[in-house]
């Protein structure tokens, strides 16, 4: 038998018995076919193959049946946990606040009977201004010039704040036991 | 068969990535045309390859089926659904073949039992050279069997072979036309 000169089509061959061919290609396979022998032998062959191990029944039902389910994926949650959690603090933090400041100017309105306002603080000193050079009463508005003064002066000379540094306690302790 | 556009692989493989891309949003038909789609071939071969009752082939499809559905979602598309499938499917049957191999007692298959059943199952009658075709496969190597069953069967290409027998395009091309020569040899069909 004389070579194929064309190796292409008779590499296409199962191609074309199988069907997976485009209809140009089948018509130039069938033209080579009809002159050459050795591939109209090789097709026969490719045919007898193809015929020889047709497929075996399947129960399509049964497979499909034994399949698993898809896992259908569900929409992603947004989870603010820290974040709504934070907010929620922060929104306790002011009501509690808040509770607090009413609660104080309710309970303070109820002790004094008053609306919750400043208070003047009068100090009524029992010494007569005279003896102590110091008055303090009444509004310091109503105080003269020369009353200023001597406020001032009086205030100057306390020694309130103690100008030395405490002793140290090792040194008091030193003492104690005797040591110089 | 370089540069020769053959056959519609490109929508074929666009319905099985559809079909796929339903199932996984859940829609269970979709499941049911990929089985129909690709059943038919899975069992062809496997019937091919030999030493497999009907049931046996039943049962190899729907487990070949149940392991890709598993890991469908993983299925990246670099090769055809079709590729996958039959690779699969034949690291089945290898597990299989080696697990009848570590089995101390085989039970011996009367002469002509793979034949009838073959036949009770696709009830077509095989005439005396399609019968000569399989036992000429029959004698051939694993691989050159798989080779030539995938491209005479299924016309799958020599890269879709190459992917499936884990070979390469000139390997799978070369068992191919070994196989085909020594199926024309016993045959008596001269080589050229």
């Amino acid at each position: 038998m004389r070579d194929c000169q064309d190796d292409r089509i008779k590499d296409l061959l199962p191609e074309y018995v199988t069907g997976r061919m485009g209809s140009a290609l089948i018509a130039q396979v069938e033209a080579h076919v009809a002159a050459c022998p050795s591939c109209a032998a090789e097709l026969a062959v490719v045919r007898a193959a193809h015929a020889a191990f047709p497929a075996p029944q399947v129960n399509i039902a049964r497979i499909v049946q034994a399949l698993p389910k898809p896992v259908i994926p569900l929409a992603p949650r947004v989870v603010k946990r820290s974040r709504r959690f934070t907010s929620w603090r922060v929104a306790a933090t002011i009501a509690t606040i808040a509770v607090s400041g009413v609660s104080i100017a309710v309970l303070q309105g109820i002790l004094t009977d008053k609306p919750p306002v400043a208070h003047k603080v009068v100090v009524k000193t029992t010494e007569a201004p005279e003896a102590s050079g110091l008055s303090v009463g009444g509004n310091l508005n109503d105080l003269s010039e020369k009353e200023m003064q001597t406020l001032l002066d009086k205030l100057d000379e306390l020694d309130a704040v103690p100008s030395a540094e405490p002793q140290p306690a090792v040194s008091g302790m030193r003492a104690a036991a005797g040591v110089q | 068969m370089t540069g020769v556009k053959v056959r519609e692989e490109v929508t074929d493989d666009a319905v099985d990535r559809e079909l796929i891309a339903r199932w996984l949003g859940g829609d269970q038909r979709a499941a049911t045309m990929l089985v129909e789609r690709h059943a038919t071939a899975l069992a062809r071969f496997a019937a091919a390859m030999g030493g497999m009752s009907g049931s046996d082939v039943d049962e190899l499809v729907q487990d070949t089926f149940v392991r890709a559905f598993n890991s469908l979602e993983s299925f990246r598309g670099e090769s055809s659904l079709r590729t996958w499938l039959f690779t699969i499917e034949r690291r089945l049957m290898l597990d299989r073949r080696r697990a009848e191999r570590r089995r101390p007692e085989k039970m011996p298959v009367a002469e002509g039992d793979a034949a009838s059943e073959y036949t009770a199952l696709d009830g077509i009658m095989a005439d005396e050279m399609q019968e000569r075709v399989r036992v000429a496969v029959d004698q051939l190597t694993a691989l050159q069997r798989e080779v030539f069953t995938l491209r005479v069967t299924e016309g799958l290409s020599y890269k879709e072979i190459a992917d499936i027998v884990g070979s390469t395009e000139g390997a799978a091309r070369v068992h191919y036309h070994h196989a085909m020569r020594a199926v024309k040899e016993y045959l008596g069909v001269p080589h050229a």
